[in-house]
């Protein structure tokens, strides 16, 4: 820009260019032209034998006050090829920035977990005791997802107002309000898998994550120096703090036990005649969140008459892995939170709800199986699983099982609230 | 009704109009306005900057840096074939204007 040579000149040129919500680079091209014109202005007026500082003057009020002039300026360039533009640059911003920042939250988060880890353990070491991770994979994720969407927020309004010529203070309106509605669908609808209530909470906070950088909007770089500073320290309450609230996590695995509290619930027991003709080739298998269980029957004869033949999966309370006498039936259980078919198999033929191999059974033996999704409530991270029937005498019988298959809520934020609002 | 209201029903016009003749840049054409007027038309530059932007987002103008003999660079500004047909649709427009109100002011339709 060429240096006007007092500074009234140049405080008109600031004063416009703080008016202009345009990028520097474009702001810069503007003011050259603007301190050309008071250049060759300055040199008419005092060429016509005004003083250098009358000169000046005269050249500047001829231009009007700044803050119009930069309205106006505003308002000329601006056009709806640059809100297509805008709109193009943001998203480029929205992704660069949820990568980036994202990357950069997974790095905080991977290394302050070097430090908190090891400092946990050695305390349990010491005073005894035990511990596990709150922040599961998933929370883990989730968090650095938190982190890339408040960048994305931060890069996207300075962006648009740029591109679009509009100020950061009415651009914002609109990318917060259109990012924190669509960071809201992805968080309800979109993102799917393991949730625990943790996870849940964190990805709904996305689109304030999100709000929060659109509305802090800023064109510096990232991540600054004090950034980095109140991210690494945020990590390093939040890690401990997931260490510690986490005591105790819930093992994965699955098994059987003939009786346990509340059993009973469940069914009567199994008819004495029909655990007879039982082979031992019976148990439980899980995949994908859907627990099979099956039981070979030597004499299909026994279940004549039986009816409403089912796979019945009930909310178990205790711990997979940490002592199998506290598990027991939810006392608040008052019927199956899943229910699934169960059926004869074909011989031959191995049905889709089954874990069994389709090995040839004996001669005159039919396998009796079933299978139950056990991943979608929240509130069951150990079910029980059982083949139940009604028998000759209408009564519910437990045929096969109850067998334990720990869980974990599997689905999108919605499912999530759905199954709590149905009950399940 | 004063100039300045005047001018700025006409600055396309008056813009395009002295740059039929060729490339100028802002001041010069802020110049070139004043002198061809014989002064009549001079309310200072506020509106100029403004209107050269417009006519340059519309594509009625071209716009390019060049170093000039004496003093800093300047921004140039070349009239387009949108700008030569805006310029010749707003003339057209100008003086049905005028003959109008020249007809209604009492006067006759011949300048």
């Amino acid at each position: 820009m060429p240096e006007l040579e007092v500074n009234r000149g140049e405080a008109f040129l600031r004063q416009v260019a703080d008016g202009l919500p345009f990028d520097e680079a474009e702001k810069l091209d503007i003011l050259r032209e603007l301190a050309s014109h008071l250049a060759d202005s300055t040199s008419r007026f005092e060429s016509e034998g005004l003083t250098l500082d009358e000169a000046e003057k005269r050249a500047l009020d001829r231009l009007g006050p700044p803050d119009r002039l930069a309205v106006e300026l505003t308002h000329a360039r601006r056009t709806p090829r640059r809100l297509l533009a805008a709109a193009g640059a943001g998203t480029w911003a929205a992704v660069s920035g949820v990568v980036y920042g994202y990357l950069f939250g997974l790095l905080v988060l991977v290394g302050a977990s070097f430090v908190t880890i090891p400092l946990a353990a050695g305390v349990v070491r010491l005073f005894g005791g035990s511990w596990g991770s709150l922040l599961d994979n998933t929370a883990t994720t989730l968090l650095a997802l938190g982190v890339g969407v408040y960048v994305a927020g931060l890069k996207v309004t300075s962006v648009v107002a740029a591109r679009a010529g509009y100020h950061v203070r009415a651009a914002r309106r609109v990318t917060t309000a259109l990012g924190g509605a669509l960071i809201a669908g992805y968080a309800l609808v979109g993102w799917s898998g393991i949730l625990t209530w943790l996870d849940v909470a964190i990805l709904l906070s996305l689109p304030a994550w999100f709000g929060v950088g659109a509305w802090r909007s800023t064109a510096a770089a990232f991540p600054s120096r004090r950034w980095r500073l109140k991210i690494l320290g945020l990590m390093l309450v939040v890690v401990p703090l997931g260490l510690v609230l986490g005591a105790g996590q819930a093992q994965q695995g699955g098994g059987s036990m003939a009786w346990f509290p509340g059993v009973e619930r469940i069914g009567l027991p199994t008819p004495p005649a029909v655990m007879a003709t039982q082979d031992v080739e019976s148990g439980i298998g899980g995949r994908g969140g859907i627990a099979s269980i099956s039981t070979v029957i030597r004499d299909p004869a026994v279940l004549a008459g039986w009816s409403d033949l089912r796979v019945e999966a009930w909310r178990g309370t205790g711990a997979v892995g940490i002592d199998p006498s506290l598990m027991a039936l939810d006392p608040a259980a008052r019927g199956p939170f899943a229910v699934g078919p169960a059926g004869f198999e074909t011989p031959g033929q191995i049905p889709p709800w089954t874990w069994s191999t389709g090995d040839a059974l004996p001669d005159g033996s039919v396998r009796l199986s079933g299978s139950v999704r056990i991943d979608r409530s929240p509130s069951a991270t150990l079910a029980w699983v059982a083949i139940t029937g009604v028998g000759p005498d209408g009564h519910r019988y437990i045929i096969s099982g109850p067998s334990y298959d720990s869980t974990a809520f599997n689905g999108t934020a919605w499912d999530w609230f759905a199954a709590i609002v149905e009950g399940r | 009704m004063s100039r300045s209201q005047l001018l700025k029903g006409t600055t396309s016009l008056l813009v395009l109009g002295v740059l039929r003749e060729g490339e100028l840049y802002g001041y010069e054409i802020a110049s070139r306005i004043r002198e061809r007027s014989g002064s009549f038309i001079d309310p200072g530059e506020g509106w100029l900057y403004p209107a050269l932007h417009r006519l340059e987002t519309a594509g009625a103008l071209e716009a390019s840096w060049r170093e000039s003999g004496i003093g800093p660079p300047r921004r140039y500004y070349r009239l387009t074939q949108t700008g030569m047909r805006m310029l010749d649709a707003e003339a057209r427009e100008w003086e049905s204007f005028a003959r109008s109100v020249r007809l209604v002011a009492g006067g006759t339709a011949d300048a």
